[in-house]
């Protein structure tokens, strides 16, 4: 009798204490997929003279251009701190910015200049990072360049890519049928162009070796199309070989001792590897339709490259040592001049949709789950070359009747132009990585 | 002839004496009342502006008065409601324990009843047996074994039934009991949940809230893939304003989960907690898990 009474009672118990318990949490599945709100703070100038570049300007403008942070404007800022002390949270949490670099300049000595940067998290009114530069007065935009990667690594996990740089080709009229070609390097984002070779005759197809040492392009230089290898640092150049028919299209492999190139020696265009050192010509396609435009896999083991086998441009992979075909894109009519971001997971190219009347933009895509970006709708867009770290991908397009530079962030948002005083641009490389 | 004329004289002296003390005007004469022109400042008054100012104000004031009834009647309503709430509640209590002390009650007098009723048939047998006793101990001696016999006899029928009746009644008593703490123990179980139903309604609607405002605020960063997960902990002050948040179970990525304190921190306060009843936020919301867990993302 009282064992029944104890149980019922205990039975009872187990119920409430579990009501009790039953603790459902809070599950956020939506939020605002906005770029990270960013106020880069004009930075003091203690030096006692002007100075050539305006810092935080850059860093400001480097960070919004990659597509994952706004930065705030000039204009809407409340104050200008250079200092913790001067750091007024509340003020920067109403204009609804997240995070804030406050920086300043002193001299240093030798003429030399010392930076000061500090990026502090509003919301939790902590400091993130501080750290200080030496640079000197004309490489101030280097050192922009720096805090800029330092900020952007340190807010999203990725390799910042601002202090990298680009080659492009231009093209002007000097009138009575002469041109002036020339290849430029300059700044990712398209300051400080110099010229780092100059001809009558056409260049073309400018790519970097993966060390950022040396570039190899096509020259026509002595009449006829041949490649060529320029090295960076002291600017030697070296002509590597001249096939009769096309040759164009080089692509450096990831340890730099082989090309792939172009050539039409056999009959029609198809993919050569050329091994540097023992000068070794190997043919990787057989097919009577185009095949073009190669470019490496990280990892070394494949290629990819463009052939219209199927009837239109697509997009092909080719494994080096079972020699498996692949196809990679079936998204529209023309998917061509394939690049690979440098950990190869997405696919950057030049792509027109099916159906009529739609002309060619830049799409990437994501080679895991196949999705197809389209960045572009200029309907004009070619030679995309994407930033090692996958953020933007910049490319050639129209204005007008000239040929000029412009840039995408990888999920479309930020678009902008590159200013290019002389002549058409074309074909544009990233470069990877530099030390 | 006496003369009369003296005492008649004097007669008269006397009547005219009293006569002119009464007549006479003791009170002094009043000084002439010089009392100034009754003037007074006039000025023009609409009488009915007047009117309507008066009316006006007066119908502030009733509405006024009006409000202020309302609200008191309000209040009292409320006062009225909640006493008798109150009154219901302990009306209600005072009833179950009327209604148990009366089964109570109504349980042992049945047991008395029962009692007093074996009692008295105990008695009414024991007479009748000593009657028969006493009218066969005059019979034959023969009948006297066969009446030791029957005796012996109906003495055990009697134990046995005594017994059982005992037993029974035991039985009985034991069952009331049981019966009794069974439905005690019912009704506060049955008082329990419906308690907690109510505190877990509230709760769910809080949640609501404080995920409503947690979807408006969380920035979500560009480097979330699907698959990401992040539980923040949100400490709460009573007012609903956000006393601490950190991370409880990482993502593996550190600006997801920055993100993630992030929408917390910027939310800043939820004035909704403020209004649920302390021991409840004690109990529940006082500190707080939220899993951050984006869908639908691009990559």
């Amino acid at each position: 009798m009282v064992r029944i009474k104890q149980l019922f009672a205990a039975f009872t118990l187990l119920l409430v204490a579990q009501l009790a318990q039953a603790e459902l949490m809070v599950e956020v599945t939506q939020g605002v997929e906005a770029p990270t709100s960013i106020a880069v703070v004009p930075f003091g100038n203690n030096t006692g003279s002007a100075l050539a570049e305006d810092v935080a300007r850059v860093v400001g403008q480097n960070l919004e251009r990659s597509g994952f942070f706004s930065s705030m404007p000039r204009d809407n800022m409340l104050s200008f701190p250079t200092r913790r002390d001067d750091v007024y949270f509340r003020d920067w949490r109403v204009s609804k910015m997240d995070y804030v670099v406050i920086g300043r300049i002193d001299s240093a000595q030798d003429g030399q200049l010392t930076l000061r940067f500090e990026l502090y998290d509003v919301l939790r009114e902590q400091q993130v990072l501080a750290e200080q530069v030496s640079a000197t007065p004309s490489s101030l935009r280097d050192a922009a360049h720096y805090m800029a990667d330092r900020v952007f690594e340190q807010l999203t996990g990725l390799k910042g890519a601002f202090a990298t740089k680009i080659v492009y080709v231009t093209a002007e009229q000097l009138g009575d049928n002469k041109q002036r070609y020339r290849l430029q390097l300059a700044d990712w984002d398209g300051a400080r162009a110099q010229t780092i070779l100059e001809s009558s005759q056409p260049i073309m197809s400018p790519a970097w070796s993966m060390d950022g040492s040396k570039l190899a392009y096509v020259s026509f230089e002595t009449g006829r199309p041949a490649i060529y290898v320029q090295y960076l640092a002291t600017g030697k150049r070296e002509r590597i070989q001249s096939f009769p028919g096309l040759n164009g299209a080089p692509a450096w492999s990831p340890d730099g001792n082989r090309l792939a190139l172009v050539l039409s020696r056999d009959g029609n265009p198809e993919i050569y590897l050329l091994d540097l050192r023992s000068r070794q010509l190997q043919r990787l396609t057989q097919h009577y339709g185009i095949d073009t435009e190669p470019a490496w896999a990280p990892d070394g083991r494949s290629l990819i490259f463009t052939s219209d086998r199927g009837g239109q441009p697509q997009i092909y992979r080719l494994g080096l040592e079972d020699r498996k075909l692949e196809r990679l894109t079936f998204d529209g009519n023309y998917n061509a001049r394939g690049r690979l971001t440098q950990d190869g997971r997405f696919l950057t190219m030049v792509h027109r949709s099916s159906g009529g009347g739609n002309g060619f933009d830049i799409a990437v895509q994501d080679l895991k789950s196949g999705r197809l970006d389209i960045l572009t709708r200029s309907g004009m867009a070619e030679s995309p070359s994407i930033a090692p770290n996958g953020s933007v991908v910049i490319y050639a397009t129209q204005e007008g009747t000239r040929g000029v530079l412009a840039a995408a962030s990888l999920d479309g948002r930020v678009q902008f132009r590159m200013p290019v005083d002389r002549g058409d641009v074309r074909e544009p490389a990233w470069s990877p990585y530099l030390q | 002839m006496r003369s009369y004329i003296l005492p008649f004289l004097l007669a008269s002296v006397v009547h005219a004496a009293a006569f002119s003390l009464i007549s006479m005007n003791w009170d002094r004469p009043a000084e002439p009342v010089r009392s100034a022109p009754r003037h007074i400042q006039a000025e023009m008054i609409d009488l009915k502006a007047l009117a309507q100012q008066q009316a006006a104000q007066e119908q502030i004031a009733r509405q006024q008065a009006e409000q202020q009834r309302k609200a008191e009647e309000a209040r009292k309503r409320s006062e009225r409601e909640a006493v008798e709430q109150r009154q219901q509640e302990l009306a209600r209590k005072q009833a179950e324990a009327d209604a148990r002390k009366r089964e109570q009650q109504q349980a042992e007098q049945k047991r008395q009843q029962e009692q007093a009723q074996q009692k008295a048939a105990e008695q009414k047998r024991q007479a009748d047996l000593a009657a028969r006793k006493k009218a066969e101990a005059e019979a034959a001696r023969r009948k006297a074994q066969e009446q030791a016999k029957r005796e012996a006899e109906a003495a055990k029928r009697k134990a046995e039934a005594t017994a059982r009746a005992e037993a029974e009644r035991r039985k009985q008593q034991q069952q009331a009991e049981a019966e009794l703490q069974r439905k005690m123990a019912a009704e506060r179980a049955e008082a329990q949940a419906r308690a907690e139903q109510v505190s877990q309604a509230v709760i769910g609607d809080i949640q609501s809230y404080i995920q409503a405002v947690l979807q408006d605020s969380w920035r979500i960063p560009s480097t979330a893939r699907n698959g990401m997960e992040a539980v923040v902990a949100i400490h709460f002050l009573p007012s609903g304003e956000v006393d601490q948040a950190y991370i409880h179970t990482s993502s593996g990525n550190a600006q997801f989960d920055s993100s993630a304190v992030q929408a917390v921190l910027r939310a800043r306060s939820f004035p909704r907690v403020a209004d649920v009843d302390p021991l409840l936020f004690e109990r529940r919301l006082r500190k707080l898990l939220v899993k951050f867990r984006p869908e639908g993302l691009r990559w």
